[in-house]
């Protein structure tokens, strides 16, 4: 079969798609990148994944092809309210300490997929009555995703089980199978196409506050990790932090943050 | 001399350390100031010491040995000379840590225990089996982890029986290591004393975990006898000793016959490893959720069914599932009806009635694209004809994983009325569906479809006239290959080079000349296509064209000229390909060995070498693919070394290349391997892939093994579950050494073998190896 990823294919395509956007696929996610490279490979008519191959590498001088086919790779799965307390904690202490300092405070979701995260920050933020001080951004490397993200429709598992309903009831309506959050809360994000690889993309957000890089980094090599993590640690204000997601740590990648705790929930601030 | 990172040291180390160098030049004249850096306050001091030390070989032994009698001025210095003896180059070096453990005071003759163990000293056996008697609890530990890192198989056959002399003593601190070492020797009868200290608390803990170290069958009934009525922490560890058990059955062979047991051990007790779940770590969880797969018993599929959510275990859930058989489609189906999707997504491919497929049809209209996509590959793999109406339907499904999943179902599924729906698809649909549809008639050529085929070469959808090309390839109509050639004249380049893949794949008279037309083509895809299509016809006559489109502008239609010419088998095919291997373009390198790992001759084997021990992953595979076809010593040596790479994909990759031959030389690439792995590593598995070849390749070599050797070749047997192989254990208990015949002993008991117990008997009755005898005994006692 033409659209079985042999070892070797997975290996050239595998090291791609990391040169352009940084995603890392080991070994044994052969299958998985497989399947949804056929899949984006057959949509464009190819029945070879080595046709399809030196056509990313050699006939697509913008990067658009490369582009759409890391974004068919990407999973954007997210929920609302997912890993909450956390996100309590950085907006009780980090933001509220920030708005006392300086009237003000700036996030920067930067892997937001389709805006669940940057969504339920916004909720917490005016649930605290401080949401019109943060400016919230946030960025994804799919634009399909922040296409979506813009739109404001979410799908119904975006809403998962025991999520706190006054919340939901208060933010999120029901729409078909769907839902919609409440409009003033959508606007204030800030929804834009970014890649974590483009320096120059990066440093012209400016600085924040808080920046959220969670269950993301599994898509890097550790090396590269390490390379975002010193840019993203450049995009902080002198006290500001970086969260990881629950699961993730950043201690191993030998990075020059200092790893704090607050609430039981570790956050990342950078080296005074 | 070695070279030391600087960065790491301060000028003084550094200075010390040069000192060391000096004294190292001086051989024996410099052994008092080199012994004296062993107590240095720089632990990369003192390792530079040890270094040299041990680099001298006999010269500083004595005084080593008489310094660790004598002086011992401190801990981190003793850590050190006992450091430079273990790995000292010196010949003289074991028959001074024997009398070390000899001496009587007892921290001097621990440390000569432990030299000998960590040299691997077999010709100690008997003096450190004595030392197991001396007073001082210390020496005797130190001697009991000597025994098991004695042999390079671990624990030597003569050293078991004192061993579980100690155990039998219930000496508190040298139980313990004893219980451990026994557990790893793999010898049969280390089972039942083990056993026998799970009636005593303090030991019981230790003990289980232990038998399941052993991996033997004959733990299973001793273990599962702990079941009724114990306590959920209890039942855990258990559950965690009989999961070790099992992973270490299958290297021995002994898999089914292990099967067996717990199927019988397990059956009492289902409802306290069902009570035990909830609240179980993960690695406990795990364990309970294997063994009740292992039980055998159906009606804890719905208990297991359960986990198929938890991202921790569902896959081990799953396989459980599976090994539980048929008949529990009902009690996953009831799973369906509330359950998240990850778990549904964990179910599908479990279920294989038909009976169930109704309820899998009703997925496809579930909000989740993945389950949808696996839905659909459920119905073809249920083949569920009825199915086909709602999988045209799904064609239109906006995730293209969907949408290839229905076409993939619909082409396997082929019922009678998949060309009228085809049709009618073709006709009617989206463009997302037409493409689709071509597809499907492209893989099952439909020649009642020609008309409306080649109307939709016409679409103004660019993919659409490309795939309808590409679906006229596959109709057999005299009409398809003059319309290919008017189509080949068309202005759009897309269609044209699509024309240029179906002339390839159809091969008619005319297609080398119309394809050495379209490698003229102003269009690079064109050229690409067409390069490849004379590849694929094998035409040894489009050499020159292929030669000269190594120049052409685009590098992706070099790479396919490449790739053709790796296809032919002329002498300047073979030329441009062993230049092409010089490339500056990785892609251009890679399609040439591609090539010259298809043609097996000598002049490639140093290219494909030299690339074997490329940077990068893809031309490493590429180059062990070729190198496997040759054959030859040094091809066989480099796979050797690459299954030995840290890097996964490349170590299965040599493995699995090996392990397709099956001749001489590739079946002694893997026993040489074998020979020096762990028992998890990857190759044992290989080396059991059965052949009439490969079995007599190991028979071969199991007659003239030692202690160590003799269980990997006969462990590899058994894995082999055939007759052939298992014959083949069989004639090797005729073998003159004792070694062959306590392995063979061993696994063919371990598998259950039919007539292993009557000749095991005769052995434990009649051999005229002490050690056979033993461990046959304790075979026929157990069983």
């Amino acid at each position: 079969m033409a659209l079985e990823l042999t070892p070797q294919l997975f290996a050239i395509f595998a090291t791609l798609v990391e040169q352009a956007c940084g995603l890392h696929y080991d070994p044994i996610d052969r299958d998985l990148f497989g399947t949804k490279l056929a899949a984006h490979a057959a949509e464009l008519g190819y029945d070879s994944l080595l046709d399809f191959y030196y056509r990313l590498r050699y006939d697509d001088p913008d990067g658009c092809e490369l582009q759409k086919l890391a974004e068919a790779l990407v999973v954007h799965e997210t929920y609302f309210f997912r890993e909450l307390a956390p996100l309590r904690t950085l907006v009780d202490v980090y933001l509220a300490q920030a708005i006392a300092e300086r009237g003000r405070a700036r996030v920067w979701s930067a892997a937001c997929a389709t805006g669940e995260e940057p969504l339920t920050l916004a909720m917490l933020l005016a649930e605290r009555g401080v949401l019109e001080k943060v400016e919230i951004h946030a960025t994804d490397l799919s634009s399909a995703a922040i296409t979506r993200a813009k739109e404001g429709r979410h799908a119904r598992r975006a809403l998962r089980a025991d999520h706190p309903i006054e919340l939901a009831q208060r933010y999120l309506d029901r729409v078909g199978t769907g839902m919609i959050v409440t409009p003033w809360i959508h606007r204030a994000v800030q929804f834009r196409t970014l890649n974590l690889l483009d320096d120059a993309a990066v440093a012209a957000l400016g600085r924040f506050d808080v920046i959220l890089c969670r269950n993301v980094l599994i898509y890097f090599s550790d090396a590269l990790v390490v390379k975002i993590v010193d840019k993203l640690a450049r995009a902080l204000q002198p006290h500001g932090v970086i969260a990881v997601g629950i699961s993730e740590s950043l201690l191993r990648f030998g990075t020059s943050l200092v790893c704090e705790e607050r609430g039981n929930h570790f956050f990342y601030r950078g080296a005074t | 001399m070695t070279t030391r990172p600087a960065y790491s040291l301060t000028p003084a180390e550094q200075q010390r350390i040069e000192r060391i160098d000096q004294l190292v030049v001086l051989g024996g004249a410099g052994v008092p100031e080199l012994l004296a850096a062993v107590s240095d306050t720089s632990w990369t001091v003192r390792r530079a010491a040890v270094s040299a030390l041990a680099a001298l070989g006999d010269e500083p032994v004595a005084r080593m040995c008489a310094w660790l009698a004598a002086d011992r001025s401190s801990e981190r210095a003793i850590a050190a000379v006992v450091d430079a003896l273990v790995g000292s180059a010196g010949t003289t070096v074991n028959a001074a840590a024997v009398e070390l453990l000899a001496h009587p005071n007892a921290p001097v003759a621990a440390d000569g225990a432990s030299i000998l163990g960590r040299r691997h000293a077999i010709e100690a056996l008997p003096q450190l089996v004595r030392a197991l008697t001396r007073a001082d609890d210390n020496v005797a530990v130190a001697a009991i982890e000597a025994l098991g890192a004695l042999g390079p198989a671990g624990v030597p056959a003569g050293a078991i029986d004192p061993l579980i002399a100690v155990i039998e003593s219930r000496a508190f601190f040298r139980a313990y290591p004893a219980l451990q070492v026994l557990a790893r020797s793999g010898d049969p009868r280390a089972v039942k004393p083990i056993a026998t200290l799970l009636d005593d608390a303090m030991y019981r803990i230790d003990a289980i975990s232990a038998l399941g170290r052993t991996g033997s069958a004959l733990a299973i009934q001793p273990l599962c006898a702990l079941l009724p009525g114990a306590d959920t922490a209890l039942v855990r560890t258990v559950a965690t000793a009989l999961a070790d058990l099992v992973a270490r059955s299958e290297w021995s062979g002994a898999g089914a016959r292990v099967v067996e047991g717990l199927k019988a051990g397990l059956a009492p007790s289902l409802g306290a490893l069902v009570a035990a779940l909830p609240g179980a770590d993960p690695g406990a969880r795990a364990a309970l959720i294997r063994m009740l797969g292992r039980a055998g018993d159906p009606s804890t599929v719905p208990v297991l069914a359960e986990f198929l959510g938890d991202a921790e275990v569902s896959a081990l859930a799953a396989d459980a599932i599976k090994t539980l058989g048929c008949g529990h489609e009902l009690a996953l189906l009831a799973e369906l009806g509330d359950a998240d999707a990850t778990t549904l997504a964990s179910i599908l491919p479990l279920v294989t009635s038909l009976r169930d497929a109704p309820a899998v049809r009703a997925l496809l209209d579930d909000s989740d694209a993945e389950l949808r996509a696996r839905a659909c590959e459920a119905l073809a793999r249920l083949g569920d004809t009825e199915a086909v109406p709602d999988l045209f339907d799904a064609l239109a499904d906006v995730n293209p994983r969907v949408a290839l999943a229905a076409s993939g179902a619909i082409q396997s599924l082929h019922t009678a009325e998949t060309a009228p729906r085809a049709l009618a698809a073709l006709a009617t649909g989206t463009p997302a569906v037409r493409r689709q549809v071509l597809r499907i008639i492209a893989y099952l050529g439909f020649n009642e479809a020609f008309d409306a085929v080649r109307g939709a070469t016409a679409d103004p959808d660019r993919r659409i006239a490309e795939l309808a090309v590409a679906a006229l390839a596959a109709i057999a109509d005299p009409r398809v290959d003059p319309m290919l050639a008017e189509l080949g004249r068309s202005s759009v380049p897309g269609l044209r080079a699509a024309v240029m893949r179906a002339i390839a794949q159809r091969g008619a008279d005319d297609a080398a000349n119309q394809l050495a037309a379209g490698l003229g083509d102003d269009d690079a895809w064109v050229r690409y296509f067409a390069a490849q299509g004379l590849g694929r016809l094998g035409h040894d006559a489009a050499t020159p064209i292929l030669l000269e489109r190594l120049a052409d502008a685009a590098p992706f239609v070099r790479i396919a000229a490449i790739e053709a010419l790796a296809r032919l088998g002329t002498p300047a095919a073979w030329q441009a390909l062993t230049s092409a291997v010089r490339s500056q373009d990785p892609d251009e390198r890679r399609a040439a060995l591609v090539g010259l790992g298809h043609h097996p001759r000598p002049a490639a084997l140093p290219i494909l070498v030299t690339a074997a021990r490329a940077d990068d992953l893809a031309t490493r595979l590429i180059a062990l693919s070729g190198l496997a076809v040759q054959s030859t010593g040094e091809a066989n040596q480099e796979l050797s070394a690459a299954a030995h790479d840290p890097d996964p994909a490349l170590r299965d990759a040599a493995l699995s290349l090996l392990a397709e031959r099956d001749d001489r030389a590739a079946v002694d690439t893997l026993v040489e391997l074998a020979f020096t792995s762990e028992p998890e590593h990857p190759v044992h598995r290989a080396l059991s892939r059965p052949s009439p070849a490969r079995i007599d390749a190991l028979a071969e070599h199991l007659a003239q093994a030692g202690d160590h050797d003799a269980s990997v070749l006969a462990a590899a047997l058994a894995r082999m579950a055939d007759p052939r192989a298992t014959a083949a254990l069989f004639d090797a208990l005729g073998a003159g050494s004792p070694a062959v015949r306590r392995a063979v002993a061993t696994s063919l008991s371990a598998m259950g073998a039919s007539g292993a117990n009557a000749i095991v008997a005769r052995l434990a009755a009649e051999d005229p190896d002490p050690d056979v005898r033993r461990i046959s005994a304790a075979l026929v006692v157990s069983d």
